[in-house]
Parts: structure tokens; C-alpha cells; sequence
């Protein structure tokens, strides 16, 4: 047996092993971390990156808030924290909403999951629209619990509007509707409900008279 | 970082540290509000009043009392003058037919509160004995406390307090088997 | 034995007590969205909620506390006013046209933002590492309306303006990011959603 040959070539097997990166992202996520954050808050930071990687959740927003906390000059303590919330909640969206689900979609799911709206109301959005993206009803959802519409409401107005047929931009336009209302004083829970009534009835006379094909408004 | 460190921090400029306040102390806050006044909107106004009065009033803070303490003297004082407003608008208020009264209103989508085995035993109930329950139970203050955030001596808080649970187990014991 | 019977009821309440109701962290949202216009405590010309920028404040000298015990003393008016320029400022923010808060495929998107009085204001996103360094918006001729133009990825991007060097401000109008995850709010904005827009 020539031991002797073969432990060499074990080592610079080894050694060469060591030294390729899991991947050409995980070394850019950790050069990016490195020039911001000092070397043990990226180094925890890279293994909850690395983790979400395995598990094949985005880790583009991972890396992302880790940079947003070091702008803002935050606690290493609370980068990892707010890192480690948001890996959970991506992988809450993705059971939520579905593992074909898109990366936009798990996105804004996880932000809304982080807001406080139950993992219910993902997957009922989910069954109400299973074939066409999520992202901008997820958007528009998030959007109305920042403005202080209360989570259940606007829950609810999304779903509905959803499971009535709006469409990203009847929604988008709700959105603006809500905002607009909550700008001149109206109470957000209120305005939500108005703008779901708004959409609504837009839906309804687009499609026209009962029976008959109705012609769509010119928006 | 402790409370003190955080108000320390406000106070030398870095306004930001407030928040770490919030974090920590709006739930639990939001929490004894809602169950003391019945409803979640009155108990978010209270809340961010005391939450502005307590930052805008920061340097009254002294470390003798926790703070915890001294924002809850903020927030009882608005919950007393949130109940007493409340008192006088809902002589007033019947909702079709249904009474609305002080431990929880039959409300909107938005009211949770309906179903709370807790909100509905405590129906009838005085402020100041929920506040004494609530406090004593709820947020498990020491007596001292209660009484240096109350403004009432330690033999009547525990009076207030036994009176509370009697009237609140009393119903309990019916609604829960109801 | 009562006693015991007395204490798991005890925690029936205390249980019943901390898992009942509505979650507050929307309410506890909208509290820091409105601590962000307060003055900070019984400092005259602070702004509220800085974010990069002095940790140490100047002291203003006798005038200034003066001042600031009349203000202390007649509650909020005063405070008001002398933070006044700051808060018309904000107030006067807008989106320069309609709000944007969807761009139906990848490549260069132009921010807007209209802000009058303001010496400075840098564009910061998850494209740009949050640097307020990397995009400084420019001024059109010498007016309010500042601009800046990146190239954006299919994706939710979360983004923010930085008004002179200190002052985070989400985007008028834009989609609103529900979380604050260092205590400050961001807006958002999809890039490639092209189907129903």
C-alpha cells in the first residue's frame, strides 16, 4: 500500500475542496456583508443566508436587510434578529402560499406574514387565485396594515377584491383610493371598506346587465 | 438595554432609542387598555397618548421609580379620563337595540373582543377595580407599585382586588359552562 | 384543595388575559409613524427620529432654554412652532406625478420626488446596499423636484429617500413597506409583474 502516495493527493483534495465557494452568490452575499459589517455579524449573518439557500428560499432580502440595519447603524444584536425573523417568515410565505410560489410573491407574502397577517389569509389568497401572481395583492395588502387599516379589514378587502376578479390594477387603484381617503382624514378601517365598495362596483358594471356580455370601462 | 439606559439614551439626543420603549411596552399597555376600557379603538388612542405624553414629558422620569411604573401612572390617568368621556357618551348609545356598554361593545369587523371570557366576566365592574384586578392579575404588579401608580393605599388595592376576582370568578364560572 | 384551584384559575385569567385580542403591532405602527413628527423631548430644534447625523445635539445657548421651559410650560403649540420649518417641510413632500408603485418590466426607473427646502436627497434601496452615498438625486434646475435613475431587477425592491444627509423618508405615495425592521419605514416598488399591468 503506498500510504505514503496517497496522503498527499488526500490533502490537496481537501484543501482544494476548502477552497471552492459553495457558490458564486454566497461569496458575493459574504464580500458584500464584509465591507459593512464587522466579521462575526457577517459570519452569523452568512449562516442564516446559507441556511435559507439550502432550503431554497430567496436570500436576495436577507442579505439586503442585514445592509439596511448596518445603514442604519443598528445593533448587531438586532440585524441578526430582524435577519433570522425575515428567514422565518420566508419560509411561513412559502408554506403559505405554496412552493411554486414566486420569489416576488414569498417576498411580499414574508412581509405580511412579519405585519401580523395570519399564514390564513396567505393560503385563502392562494386558493382564490391559484394560476396568477400573488405579489401585487400581497403589496397592496402590506401597503394597507402600514397606513393603520386594521389587519383583519384589510385582509379582507384584499381577499375579496381578489375572489371578485380585480385584477393587479383594479387593486393598485384601491390602493390609491384608501390612501387618498386616509390623506384627507378618513379613518383607515373606513377607507378600506369604501375602496373595497369602489372596486367592487366597478367589477360589477364592467361586467354589465346579467346575461350580457358586458363591455369593460375605459379605465 | 435597561429602560433606564434607553431613557438616558432619548434624553442625550438619540430620539431613535424611544423606540426600543415602544417595542417593549406597547403590547403589554395596549393589552391592559383594551380590557380595562372593553374595546381595542379606545384603548389605541389612550395608548399613543400615553406613549406621547411620556416622551414629550421624559425628563420628569426619575430612576427611584422603575419605568414601567411611571409609564403606567401615564396610562391609567388616560384610561380614567378615557372612561369618564366614555361614561358620559354612552347613556346615550344604544346600537339597535343592543345595549353598548362598558366591558364590550358589540362592535365593528373590527372588535375582537366579543368572545373574550375574561371581558365579558368582568361586565359591571367598576374602573377602579378592574384597574386594581388588572394590574394585581393581569400585569402581576407587586402592591407597592399598584399603589404608587394608583394613588391608593395598599390596603385598599387588595380590598379592590378581592372584590374584583369575586365578581369576576362569579361569572366565569357561569359563562364558562354556559 | 381550593387554594390550588384558586391559582390554576389564576392562570386561566392570566392566560385568557395575554392571548386574547387583536395583535397590537399595527396600532403600535401607527404610534411610531406619529412619534416621528414629535419634537424630541424639551430640545428646541431637534428633529424627531434622525437617522444617520449627530448623535450629540449643540447646545443652544440661553435664548434657546428659555424657550424651552415656556414651551414645557404651555404644552404642545410651542413645541410646534419651533420645530416648525421641519414640519412644513415634511408636509410639503410629494410624488412628483402619480405614484409609483409598479413597473411592468426590468431596466432603468426614474425616482421623483418633490421636496422643498431640503439641501440633499439620496436615493437608498436594496439595490444600492442602503447607501445613501451611492445615489444622490439630483436637482432639477431650481425648483423642488429631485430625481435619480437606477437600473432595477425583476423583483420587490424596498427603497427610501434620505433628505439632507439625516431625515429617512419613505415615498409619498408609494406602496408602503408594513414592517420597520431598525425602526424606520420604507416603500416598495415591483419590477416585472408584467401581466396585468
Amino acid at each position: 500500500m503506498r500510504v505514503r502516495a496517497r496522503f498527499p493527493l488526500a490533502v490537496l483534495a481537501a484543501a482544494l475542496l476548502a477552497a471552492t465557494p459553495a457558490s458564486a452568490d454566497s461569496a458575493s452575499d459574504a464580500a458584500r456583508l464584509e465591507r459593512r459589517l464587522d466579521p462575526e455579524t457577517s459570519a452569523r449573518v452568512m449562516e442564516i443566508v446559507d441556511a435559507a439557500r439550502e432550503a431554497g428560499l430567496p436570500t436576495a432580502p436577507l442579505v439586503a436587510r442585514a445592509l439596511e440595519g448596518a445603514s442604519q447603524q443598528a445593533r448587531n444584536e438586532s440585524i441578526l434578529v430582524e435577519v433570522q425573523k425575515l428567514s422565518a417568515a420566508l419560509g411561513e410565505a412559502r408554506r403559505s402560499l405554496g412552493h411554486e410560489s414566486k420569489e416576488t410573491e414569498i417576498v411580499a407574502g414574508a412581509s405580511a406574514l412579519v405585519a401580523g397577517v395570519p399564514t390564513d389569509s396567505l393560503a385563502r389568497l392562494r386558493a382564490s387565485r391559484p394560476a396568477e401572481s400573488l405579489t401585487i395583492s400581497l403589496v397592496v395588502l402590506c401597503d394597507l396594515v402600514a397606513r393603520g387599516v386594521p389587519q383583519p379589514t384589510a385582509s379582507g378587502a384584499v381577499l375579496s377584491a381578489v375572489r371578485a376578479g380585480g385584477t393587479d390594477r383594479d387593486l393598485l387603484r384601491m390602493r390609491e383610493h384608501v390612501h387618498d381617503q386616509i390623506r384627507r382624514g378618513a379613518a383607515p378601517g373606513g377607507a378600506a371598506e369604501r375602496g373595497l365598495r369602489e372596486l367592487l362596483g366597478r367589477r360589477l358594471s364592467a361586467r354589465g346587465p346579467a346575461g350580457a356580455p358586458g363591455k369593460e370601462r375605459a379605465r | 438595554m435597561t429602560d433606564a439606559e434607553l431613557v438616558a439614551e432619548v434624553l442625550a439626543g438619540r430620539t431613535r432609542s424611544y423606540a426600543g420603549l415602544v417595542e417593549r411596552y406597547h403590547e403589554p399597555c395596549f393589552r391592559f387598555a383594551r380590557h380595562l376600557l372593553g374595546n381595542s379603538a379606545d384603548a389605541e388612542d389612550v395608548v399613543q397618548e400615553t406613549f406621547i405624553r411620556a416622551y414629550r414629558g421624559l425628563r420628569g422620569y426619575r430612576e427611584r421609580q422603575t419605568f414601567r411604573a411611571w409609564l403606567y401612572r401615564i396610562l391609567v390617568n388616560r384610561c380614567r379620563t378615557a372612561g369618564r368621556r366614555r361614561g358620559r357618551r354612552e347613556a346615550r348609545l344604544v346600537s339597535g337595540g343592543l345595549r353598548v356598554d362598558a366591558a364590550g361593545p358589540v362592535g365593528g369587523a373590527d372588535d375582537l373582543e366579543i368572545g373574550s371570557l375574561l371581558g365579558r366576566a368582568m361586565e359591571g365592574l367598576d374602573g377602579l377595580h378592574r384597574e386594581a384586578f388588572l394590574l394585581k392579575v393581569g400585569e402581576e404588579m407587586d402592591y407597592h407599585e399598584i399603589a404608587s401608580l394608583t394613588g391608593a393605599s395598599v390596603p385598599a388595592l387588595k380590598m379592590r382586588v378581592k372584590r374584583a376576582r369575586d365578581h369576576i370568578r362569579a361569572r366565569w364560572e357561569k359563562l364558562d359552562h354556559a | 384543595m381550593p387554594e390550588r384551584e384558586e391559582g390554576e384559575w389564576l392562570e386561566r385569567v392570566r392566560g385568557e388575559y395575554r392571548s386574547s385580542g387583536p395583535a397590537s403591532d399595527a396600532s403600535r405602527e401607527r404610534l411610531l409613524h406619529r412619534l416621528a413628527s414629535e419634537p424630541a423631548p424639551a430640545r428646541a430644534s431637534a428633529s424627531p427620529f434622525r437617522w444617520l447625523g449627530q448623535q450629540s445635539l449643540s447646545v443652544q445657548g440661553g435664548i434657546a432654554c428659555a424657550a424651552l421651559l415656556l414651551a414645557a410650560a404651555s404644552g404642545i403649540g410651542a413645541f410646534r412652532g419651533l420645530d416648525l420649518a421641519a414640519s412644513a417641510r415634511r408636509a410639503a413632500l410629494a410624488p412628483a406625478s402619480g405614484p409609483l408603485a409598479a413597473v411592468p418590466e426590468a431596466g432603468t426607473v426614474t425616482f421623483a420626488l418633490r421636496a422643498p427646502q431640503v439641501s440633499s436627497v439620496a436615493l437608498v434601496g436594496d439595490f444600492n446596499a442602503w447607501d445613501p452615498r451611492a445615489t444622490p438625486m439630483r436637482r432639477q434646475g431650481q425648483g423642488d423636484l429631485w430625481t435619480a435613475q437606477v437600473e432595477l431587477a425583476d423583483g420587490l425592491h424596498s427603497y427610501a429617500y434620505v433628505i439632507d444627509g439625516e431625515q429617512w423618508q419613505p415615498d409619498p405615495g408609494a406602496p408602503l413597506s408594513p414592517e420597520t425592521p431598525f425602526g424606520l419605514r420604507s416603500s416598495v416598488i415591483v419590477v416585472g409583474e408584467k401581466e396585468a399591468l
